[in-house]
């Protein structure tokens, strides 16, 4: 019964396979250089397709109201806004870009930026930039560690995002603690915790939003020395006991002294610092519109330092705003996001995450949409102690092999020793498959 | 495949027309086919051949991806992962849903409303049900654990131990077996009375007439089931994709889980492709046989046709 | 074991238990055990099974804050009502309501007419090559989407249908899914043929018998059908999120996930809207089971 299909069929097979094959050849994204895009020469406005991914009706009619004035300003550019689910919105972009229906405009983050510029999909702004001679300087952010590619530049800034410290200051007092000096130290942070942590009422001194590396723990092994990747961004560091005794550290909070709660008892939880029930908060700054309406008392607080090294890290991953390679109108485009970076984009923002802009992130303005929290502290540790996420081309496989392997610590499954040693040998097999074109 | 009286190539008018008859009647899925289904299967067949970062043009590579695939320590897990996964939750589901449609079948008070609230978890939306999930796998103070702890067990992580996770979400997924207890339940309104009463005349107990009726009559239905459960067993994915994804160790690594995350992840989608041909092969060659083996206990009172 | 629709087995019981009066009192009690086991069995599964709808109800009445806290509270403190009007202010609710119902209803329908002809013809006709197109039905269903996602999506491209209904309602219409043509194809093949037959002597066309033979015969698998397709269309989100771009045009299921966001969730609100887009389909559930399980006394016909 199966037979018939291989005798009769196979050249029909074969020749629809040809069709596909042509079909596919001449739907492949067609690229323009950067710089030298096609000007929009039709009569009438030029429709700019911006996509986003939803982030609550709140920011998108903030991203909308940020736009208008550039549009008055530009009556020949339209920008058409599409707000999309988050879920599933990676995929359907890819598809897109492969079908070559892609908007012109996305928004991006950390884990996709390099990947997609590495392959193509997006233009490389720094001629842009060039050009129009934008300061850089102007910015206490800096975008070339997390969306440089090979000495291009493939984001622009939405606004700055990562790390936050944040700190119940009512389970302080209810402690009878005082708010961590500027310079605390792992040793205070975690007195602090024993003080705060009382299993009777599920009370917890510290909790990690987001654990495995390069996540929040990934502060640790910064503060001990130690990295997650090297400097090439080609070969796991995580074995090195330096990157050991950071991941250790975070383990003894759980495991021996029992001041943070392990990852997989929250689940399904919601986050209990909200609820109150944790003194110290490692967490997003995305989170802070949630916390600011939990209704307790609350500030950022500065990284604790480790006392060996003398130093502090936090981790930095923000929104980008990326040109797809696949835009016919990709002068336009860049003046779309030349404005969202600029001070229209960064102060119509500015309720929604941390400017990038020095002016803005300066302003009184912006210090009162954050008050009464002292929100100085939060961008001034970007500023001299930010850290990137090791972006790679390959990022979110060799993230995925790591997560699946820390994981186990937390849990109590293997010692720091044995998680990093799979961890590794799995990063460096992902890495050692890459192609000679991406070498740094 | 041999549910069927295979079609004699007999020339008679009478068999001319009862074909044409035949063609025009499925002639619906085979516009269908042609349209939407052939083309896209073919090209991903040509994608498993090629190099496709799915940003950018396919290129050629031949068999390479399929080579690649043998010495993929992550490929034989995942398939380890599903097939422990297919070989559980496929009898374990099947088994249960009959039971429960069994029951609903019952003069029980209140049938209608019993039904409803068996159907119930497959109707609320998959995200509402996995975050309820979630925390009653909670180590801590989840309902599992809680009751675990009144008896005097401490509960294991569940989601969070690679031990664990795996049978988390086989238990998981019986939650909803309500859909195949659906198909059941329509298959027992089609058991004829007069068979009942058949056996009821020759002193047949209720345990010998679910024997010698209800089972052999429901067995089409239980084919069905059995098939369309080990297909989509195969190819679970939502579950693990929210809730471990994958993890933690690489417990809950789903074959089309991984096949998903090379695609649209990690930028190998020929790779994906060639993943996609294995896993069709497997389900192939898995249905052909219990296809085969239907001969044997499958009764159908439509089947045999002889003029 | 006994199906609802033989004749009341306990009056058979009590016929025959009468006639021999010792036997009475221990039927009795054992029919009344049977009875309490099965009440029992009913209970506690229903228990299980009702515990999501209650802390969907439940979470859709809380505040946001209070939806995942430990140890769960049942009772919404405080109660907030408002989170049902909420979501009529934070996305066009009613109009992804009116959309989704047009795109369920248009695709279903076809799907259904569809698959029950293309099921009749596999179940019922003899012609060339039957089987083995029956084997590429099935493996259709074999092949995990994502890899077929962006051909499918070049080929709705080049027809110009996206951002259009047209991907999620006209291929349901060819064919109707390999399923739900593999589904009916069974119980088309429990029905006897004498029935075929009788009605072929009768004068009736084949679409005769498909029409008036075996579609009345298979209601309970038509109505099987109506329910899992309704809610499949009513919940689909990939389909609408690859296909769709205007924000007017979503459907529920994608229109819904707007209140989820990079690493937050409006849950209260999502879970107000979950109530919404649930209870259509726990109504058109209560009212389609009597149609396809107390629907038809079926009796074979022999002789």
């Amino acid at each position: 019964m199966f037979q018939p299909i291989a005798k009769r069929s196979t050249g029909r097979v074969l020749c629809l396979l040809l069709f596909v094959m042509v079909l596919f050849s001449s739907c492949a994204p067609v690229t323009a250089p950067a710089g030298q895009a096609t000007t929009g020469a039709a009569a009438g406005p030029v429709e700019i397709r911006l996509a986003s991914y939803g982030l609550g009706d709140a920011w998108n009619k903030a991203l909308e109201d940020t736009l208008k004035p550039f549009e008055a300003a530009n009556p020949n550019i339209k920008v058409k806004v599409e707000f999309r689910p988050i879920d599933g919105y990676w995929d359907k972009l890819q598809t897109e870009y492969a079908g070559g229906q892609a908007p012109d405009i996305t928004i991006n983050q950390m884990n996709w930026v390099v990947p997609g510029a590495a392959r193509g999909m997006f233009v490389d702004l720094k001629p842009f930039i060039d050009r129009d001679k934008l300061d850089m300087s102007a910015y206490f952010y800096p975008m070339e560690p997390e969306w440089g590619w090979q000495g291009g530049m493939y984001g622009g800034l939405l606004y700055a995002g990562g790390q936050a410290l944040y700190i119940n200051k009512d389970l302080l007092k209810a402690t009878g603690l005082d708010f961590p000096k500027d310079d605390w130290t792992w040793d205070d942070l975690l007195a602090y915790a024993q003080k705060m942590t009382d299993p009777a009422t599920n009370q917890w001194g510290i909790h990690m939003g987001i654990i495995n590396p390069p996540y929040w723990s990934t502060s640790f092994i910064h503060g001990t020395g130690g990295t997650v990747l090297n400097a090439a961004g080609d070969k796991c560091t995580l074995t090195d006991p330096k990157a050991q005794a950071g991941l250790q550290f975070v383990a003894d909070l759980i495991q021996k002294y029992k001041v943070m709660p392990p990852p997989s008892s929250l689940e399904g939880q919601t986050n209990p610092f909200l609820s109150g029930k944790v003194g110290i908060y490692f967490g997003g700054t995305w989170e802070e519109s949630a916390i600011r309406e939990a209704g307790f008392d609350w500030d950022f607080a500065h990284m604790p330092i480790n006392k060996d090294t003398g130093t502090r890290s936090v981790q930095m991953g923000s929104n980008a705003w990326s040109l797809l390679s696949t835009s016919k109108n990709q002068e336009q485009a860049w003046k779309v996001i030349e404005f969202l970076m600029g001070e229209g984009g960064q102060r119509g923002m500015m309720k929604n995450g941390v400017p990038g802009l020095k002016s803005v992130v300066d302003s009184q303005e912006y210090r009162d949409l954050h008050k009464p929290q002292n929100v100085d502290v939060l961008w001034n540790d970007f500023a001299q102690y930010g850290h990137d996420y090791y972006p790679t081309p390959d990022t979110d496989e060799w993230w995925a092999a790591v997560s699946q392997e820390t994981s186990a610590i937390w849990s109590g499954e293997a010692t720091v020793a044995e998680a990093t040693e799979r961890a590794c040998k799995a990063v460096d097999e992902i890495f050692a498959r890459r192609p000679a074109e991406w070498k740094r | 495949m041999a549910t069927f009286p295979s079609a004699r190539k007999s020339k008679s008018p009478v068999a001319q027309r009862e074909a044409l008859e035949g063609y025009l009647f499925i002639l619906p899925w085979l516009l269908g086919l042609l349209i939407f289904i052939l083309v896209p299967i073919i090209a991903s067949f040509y994608f498993s051949l090629t190099s496709f970062e799915v940003v950018k043009p396919p290129i050629f590579v031949g068999l390479e991806n399929y080579v690649r695939l043998i010495h993929d320590q992550l490929f034989w897990q995942a398939l380890k992962v599903t097939c422990i996964y297919v070989v559980t939750s496929t009898p374990l589901g099947l088994i249960l849903s009959f039971a429960i449609a069994l029951l609903m079948n019952q003069k029980v008070r209140f049938v209608s409303l019993w039904r409803t609230i068996f159907y119930m978890p497959t109707l609320v939306p998959v995200i509402a049900s996995t975050m309820l999930w979630l925390w009653i796998f909670n180590p801590q103070f989840g309902l599992l654990n809680t009751l675990l702890r009144y008896v005097g067990i401490e509960g294991p992580l569940w989601l969070g131990h690679s031990q664990w996770a795996l049978p988390s979400l086989i238990i998981m997924s019986l939650w909803t077996v309500g859909g195949p207890m659906l198909i059941y339940l329509a298959g027992l309104q089609g058991i004829p009375t007069d068979l009942y009463e058949a056996a009821e005349v020759d002193g047949a107990g209720a345990w010998a007439k679910f024997w010698a009726v209800t089972l052999p009559m429901m067995t089409p239905v239980i084919f069905f089931n059995l098939i369309m459960n080990m297909i989509f067993a195969f190819q679970v994915f939502t579950q693990a994709f929210i809730m471990t994804q994958g993890g933690p160790r690489y417990a809950t690594l789903f074959y089309v889980l991984y096949l998903y995350q090379n695609a649209f992840k990690f930028f190998r989608m020929g790779y994906a492709a060639a993943l996609a041909w294995v896993l069709f092969l497997a389900i192939l060659l898995m249905t052909a046989l219990v296809f085969r083996s239907s001969a044997i206990w499958v009764f159908y009172e439509g089947e045999v046709r002889k003029r | 074991m006994t199906p609802t629709n033989s004749p009341n087995r306990l009056t058979t019981v009590r016929r025959k238990a009468s006639l021999q009066p010792g036997w009475f009192n221990r039927y009795r009690t054992y029919a009344r055990l049977k009875q309490a086991f099965i009440y029992l069995v009913i209970l506690a599964g229903s228990a299980v099974m009702l515990f999501p709808l209650l802390w969907l109800l439940s979470s859709s009445f809380k505040d946001q804050a209070k939806i995942f806290i430990f140890p769960p509270q049942w009772i919404p403190q405080p109660w907030r009502f408002d989170n049902y009007t909420l979501v009529f202010d934070r996305i066009p609710f009613v109009r992804f309501y009116a959309n989704t119902i047009l795109v369920t209803g248009l695709a279903m329908v076809g799907q259904i007419a569809a698959a029950s002809l293309v099921a009749f013809g596999f179940a019922r006709l003899r012609f060339p090559g039957r089987d083995l197109l029956f084997l590429v039905l099935l493996s259709t269903i074999m092949i995990p989407y994502q890899v077929t996602l962006i051909p499918t999506f070049v080929l709705f491209r080049i027809l110009g249908w996206l951002d259009t209904y047209a991907p999620l309602i006209l291929p349901y219409w060819l064919g109707g899914g390999a399923f739900y043509v593999f589904m009916l194809r069974q119980f088309y093949m429990r029905l006897p043929v004498d029935l075929d037959d009788a009605a072929r002597i009768d004068g009736a066309s084949t679409f005769g018998i498909y029409w008036r033979i075996i579609l009345p015969q298979a209601r309970p698998a038509l109505g099987v059908m109506a329910v899992l397709t309704f809610l499949g269309h009513w919940n689909d989100f990939f389909n609408p999120l690859i296909y769709l771009n205007t924000t007017e045009k979503y459907t529920l299921a994608l229109g819904i996930n707007l209140f989820r966001s990079f690493q937050t969730t409006q849950w209260n609100l999502l879970m107000a809207a979950s109530v919404m887009v649930t209870l259509p389909c726990i109504l058109l559930y209560a009212f389609a089971q009597r149609y396809f399980i107390q629907g038809i006394v079926f009796t074979g016909l022999k002789g």
